[in-house]
Formats: structure tokens, sequence, C-alpha cells
């Protein structure tokens, strides 16, 4: 009985590690950003008004709670540039997510029905992009979509334009950006999902008479909406937040969170605002995490 | 000459890389005729159902139905449909969605109506909104095998098609699915592995054997008169007798000097030259205990209720199997002798 106690006790504590893992650094760094931008607006360096007193027992408790004041959640909700940064936020990476089904689900389709002895080559290929920093991938991007950049070239050389396009530091350069560094975090949960399918049901819907365009919308596509909905999730939360690829790629006018966050923090030095600004891209971002947390567990099939 | 075949295969062969896993099979199917493939897994009999629905191409040889060559035609265009081992059926869809699938294309009210005559055939009206995810195996056994007819096929192939339900739906369902056979007089080929299957639902069996077809006959000639042991132990439990062929005799018979003593049994497919090493194929059911025959001992008696299986042991310690009725009994430890009638015996090649 003793040996089972201990065993008991040994599972527990093997279940800690990640909860020790999520409660350093995730929940402790979330509460301190939580509590900042509950604090007065300041620009300026810590500490943030109103501090705790840790001796003042349950009157320092309540003192410092009334004092939390929620100026900075009313900035972000009366000034427009927040709202603009929101919006555009949501809207590229909706967009960019509609492109990344549209452009995945052939990829990982393709990738599904290949040879068996190929398949594992190809989803390497798929993956390879990763053993490159993330930066410097984005930075040959502009290489390539500036006005003298490689894509001008070869579409000038082709005479399928007069004139150079004018593509680095718009809308389209950013969704081009999007898209690309996000498609494997696309096409792997997919192909995972597709793999799996039974190919008997695609035979059993050819025998029944249907062309392979039929069986691919009836049958395989239908029974892959799981693994469609893990990859927009997996693509869409943290491209809303993204930061890098706006930078980088996009102009002046593009808008969006993480950019904002990154020139309250950096730039304007307004550590209240900014930690706003972080709670509610967290806020947003949950959503979908909720939302299909049944696809992210492993798109089985509910009962 | 009798009318042109319903189906005519001729040489199909397939190769995998360098295994032939269908090797030159001629077959021949009339309208109506209900044929199994029988043989144990890796046989080729389920490649050769994959051919003729055209999910596999051949690597050489032809399929031609009702006179037509289909060999070149992809799956969705042969006038055959198939119902798979795992049944295939479509999670996503309602029963009623999954029986329709193969009647797109006609106007909804047949199609509507079609769906639920095939579903009161199978017994299942009651079922047609229901998830296949919902069913107990032998509905959802039932559901594929409307599916399947729906389309009115010329040719319907079944692929192990009871091998997922247990013993009792097993039997009930392999005699449904005769009668609906007889009643839509539909051409069919099953494949199994289970020889009592095969017998039961088959107008004819083919055995097949490494990629070949072997032999090919009505059930009960292939039960009594197998063309090798292979196709006489596939069929059933076998005594095999080792001798040497002795000269023609009277009716088809032959006599076979054994180590222990002469025996008499039928001529068997395969010529055979006297003076042959050969074996004498018995059934356990046809030898008889305590008349004429070979110097046995009673070693076991296994009661099994309807019958009696015992195990004789000939005096070179060598064993045979013996079944009978419960009420002729020599005990365990008798000395008798076991006999068999020569039309119950074939000789077979050792």
């Amino acid at each position: 009985m003793a040996g089972l106690k201990q065993d008991r006790i040994l599972a527990r504590m093997l279940r800690l590690p990640p909860f020790l893992w999520l409660g350093a650094f995730f929940l402790l760094p979330f509460a301190i950003t939580l509590k900042i931008s509950l604090s007065e607006p300041a620009t300026a360096i810590p500490p943030y008004l109103p501090v705790l007193d840790w001796q003042g027992g349950f009157d320092g408790w309540s003192s410092f709670l009334e004092a939390l004041n929620f100026t900075n959640y009313l900035t972000l909700a009366r000034d427009d540039l927040y709202k603009a940064a929101t919006l555009g936020s949501l809207a590229y990476a909706g967009a960019a997510t509609a492109l990344l089904v549209a452009l995945g689900t052939p990829i990982a389709y393709a990738l599904a029905r290949a040879p068996k002895r190929w398949q594992a080559v190809l989803v390497a290929l798929v993956v390879v992009p990763f053993w490159t920093s993330f930066l410097i991938r984005i930075y040959a991007w502009i290489a390539i979509l500036k006005q003298e950049g490689l894509l001008n070239l070869i579409l000038l050389k082709l005479g399928l334009i007069a004139h150079p396009l004018v593509i680095l530091n718009t809308d389209v350069a950013v969704l081009i950006g999007l898209v690309y560094a996000y498609l494997p975090f696309m096409v792997l949960p997919l192909y995972a999902v597709m793999d799996r399918l039974d190919p008997s049901l695609r035979e059993a819907a050819a025998d029944l008479g249907a062309s392979p365009a039929r069986v691919f919308w009836t049958v395989t596509l239908p029974l892959s909406l799981p693994g469609i909905a893990a990859g927009a999730a997996l693509c869409f939360v943290p491209m809303v937040g993204e930061f890098v690829i706006p930078d980088l790629l996009g102009g002046s006018e593009t808008l969006m969170l993480g950019r904002v966050l990154w020139s309250e923090f950096f730039s304007n030095r307004d550590w209240p605002l900014a930690a706003a600004v972080a709670v509610l891209l967290l806020a947003i971002v949950i959503g979908p995490v909720v939302l299909f947390r049944d696809s992210l567990r492993g798109g089985e099939e509910a009962p | 000459m009798g009318p042109a075949p319903h189906l005519a295969i001729s040489s199909l062969t397939k190769r995998f890389g360098t295994h032939l896993a269908v090797d030159a099979i001629d077959l021949t199917l009339s309208e109506g005729e209900f044929f199994c493939l029988l043989g144990p897994s890796g046989c080729g009999k389920s490649t050769l159902l994959r051919l003729i629905a055209g999910f596999e191409p051949p690597s050489a040889g032809t399929v031609r139905l009702a006179g037509e060559d289909i060999t070149g035609l992809p799956p969705h265009r042969r006038p055959v449909n198939m119902m798979f081992q795992s049944y295939a059926l479509f999670p996503h869809m309602s029963v009623a969605a999954n029986v329709g699938y193969g009647l797109k294309g006609r106007p909804k009210a047949e199609a509507e109506a079609r769906v639920a005559d095939l579903l009161r055939l199978v017994r299942l009206e009651e079922f047609g909104g229901r998830r296949p995810d919902t069913l107990s195996g032998g509905q959802r056994q039932r559901v594929a095998l409307a599916r399947a007819l729906a389309r009115e096929p010329g040719l319907l192939l079944l692929d192990e098609p009871l091998g997922a339900l247990d013993r009792g739906l097993r039997e009930e369902t392999q005699g449904e699915l005769r009668t609906i056979q007889r009643r839509l007089r539909t051409s069919v080929i099953v494949v199994t592995h289970d020889p009592e299957e095969a017998m039961m639902l088959a107008d004819r069996i083919g055995v097949m054997e490494r990629g070949r077809l072997v032999q090919v006959g009505p059930p009960a000639e292939l039960y009594r008169r197998p063309a090798s042991r292979y196709v006489a132990g596939l069929l059933g439990d076998v005594n095999l007798i080792p001798g040497r062929l002795g000269p023609p005799a009277a009716d088809g018979e032959r006599a076979v000097a054994t180590a222990h003593g002469p025996v008499r049994a039928m001529d068997g497919v395969v010529p055979l030259d006297e003076g042959a090493e050969v074996l004498v194929a018995v059934r356990p059911e046809n030898l008889i205990l305590g008349g004429e025959g070979l110097p046995v001992t009673v070693s076991e008696a296994v009661f099994l209720g309807d019958r009696v299986r015992r195990s004789l042991r000939l005096p070179d310690g060598s064993g045979l199997r013996a079944s009978a009725s419960p009420a002729e009994a020599p005990a365990p430890g008798t000395a008798t002798r076991a006999g068999f009638a020569a039309a119950d015996a074939v000789i077979l090649p050792a």
C-alpha cells in the first residue's frame, strides 16, 4: 500500500514540470504585464503606480486594488489608431489564412497522395526552410521583392511588364511574407489528417461513379476539415501578433498590433499603454484557440 | 458452346516489382452466377478483385464485361461495384446519403425512391438518418451492401464481406446475402479465406494459390475431388495416406499400395502413371471404423456434440482422424480397422 501511495505522489510530481514552466514563463510575466497595463499612464521607467505594499497586509492589498485604473484601456478604445491596428491585424491574418488554406490544401493533398517512399523526403522539404533563420529568410524577400529585385528582373526579362512593379512595402508584400512564413504550419497538420484518411474511402467513392474531382470535394475535403481548422488556427493566432514581417516588408501604412506594441514599448516608452495592447492581443487570439481546441488536440472526429 | 460469358478474364497478370501477385488468370462467369475466390491471405485473391474493380492497372491481360473490354477504364466508369472489407462507409454522411452516393445525376425523387427501396431490401428502413458510426457491425455491413447495389452493377464484388462479423451473425448474413443475390440475379464475385462461407455462398469456387487459380468447380466437386493436397486441405480437414499407385480397376477406381495394406480410391483430376508416389485423400467423416481396412489404434476421442472426433494411430505411428456420430463408439485404446469406400477417396499427386 505504501508503495502505491508513493507511486501516486511520484506520478503527481511528474505532472508538475509543465505547470511550473507555464507558471514561471507565461503566468507570472502575464500577471506583471496585466498589472502594468492597469497602472497610471506614465511615459517613464518603473515603478508604475500603484505599487503593492507587501508589508501592508489586507489594507495594503485593498488600497492597491482601489488604485488600479483602466485609463490605458480607455485610451485604446478611444484612439482610432488602436482600432485601426486591431482591425488591420485581423484583416491581414484573416486574408493570409484564407490564402494559406487555398494554397496549403492542394500541397498537403499532393503530399498525402505521393508514393509512400517519397513522402518522407517531401515532408522534409516542407520543413527545410526552418534550417535558415527566420529573419534571414524575410530579409531575402526584401531582395526578391524590391524594385530592382529578383522578381522584377525576371518579369522584365520575360517581357511580362514594362516597368518594375512596386511590391515591397505594400500590403501585397506583407501577405507574401505571411503566407511564405506560415505555409509549413498549414501544410503539416493538414497532411497529417489527409495521410490518415482510409484510402478505401476514396476508392469506394470512385467505385460508385465519382470522378476524381467529386471524390475530392465530397470525401477527401470534408474529412480533412479538422486538419484545415487546426492549420488555420496555428497560422491565424501568431499572425495576428506578427511583428517582423509587417515591419520589414510592409509600408508605413501597414497597421498591425505587433508593430503598435513595439513602438509603444520602444519608441514612446509608454509601458502601461503597451502592456494594455499586449493584453488586448492575447484576448483576441485566445478566441480562435478556444474555438478550435478540439481540432488542435489531434484532429479527431467528434463522435 | 453456350451463350457468351458475362465476365471474361484472360491471362490477367499483376506484378508488384518482381512479385507476381496475380499470375496469368483465365476465368469466365455467366450472368447471375455467384462465384467465390478462396485462398489464404496473400494468395492474390484481393488483388484480382481490385484488378476487376479497376483500382490497380493490370501488368498484362484483359477484363471483358458483357462483351465490352473494360481493362483500360478507371473505376468510376466501370459498371462494377465493390463492397469493401472495411465497408468504407463515408463517416461524415448519413446512411441514406451513403446508399445514395452512387445515384448522382438521377432525378432527385427517383434517387430517393431507390434509396428507400434499398434500405428496405437490407431491412434498415428506420436508419436512413443515422450516421454509420452509430450502427452495429452487422448493420454497417448491410449499408455497405445496399450502397454497392444502388447502381444495379453488372457485377458485384465482395471483399471478405462477413470477415468483421461474429459467428452467429455471419451465418445469418450469409443466408441473407444469398437470398438477395438470387432475387436480384446479380453476378457476384466474393473473396474469402473461409471455406465454409465459400461453400455456403457460391455456385462455383475458384481456389487460388500464390497468384494462380489452381482449381475451379462447384463446392461439392472441390470438396470431394480436390486436384491437389493444397485444395483438399483448404476446403476442410483431410487424411492423406501415402502409397504407390497400382493398375487401373473398374469405374475409375484404382488400387494403391500403402505401407499398411492395399486400398482403393478414385482417380484424381491430374493423370498419374502406375508406380508413382501418391497420396490417398479421405475426409474424416468418410473413415469407417470396425470393418475392413487399415489396422489402427484409437488414441483419443473428443466429444463435439453432434459427432465424435477420434484420433487414430497407424502401426508406423502416423495419425488419422475420423469423425462419426457419437453412437458408434470404439473407446480409446481399442485396436480396430479403418476403411473407406473407394468412391469417398481420391488419389492426389504426392
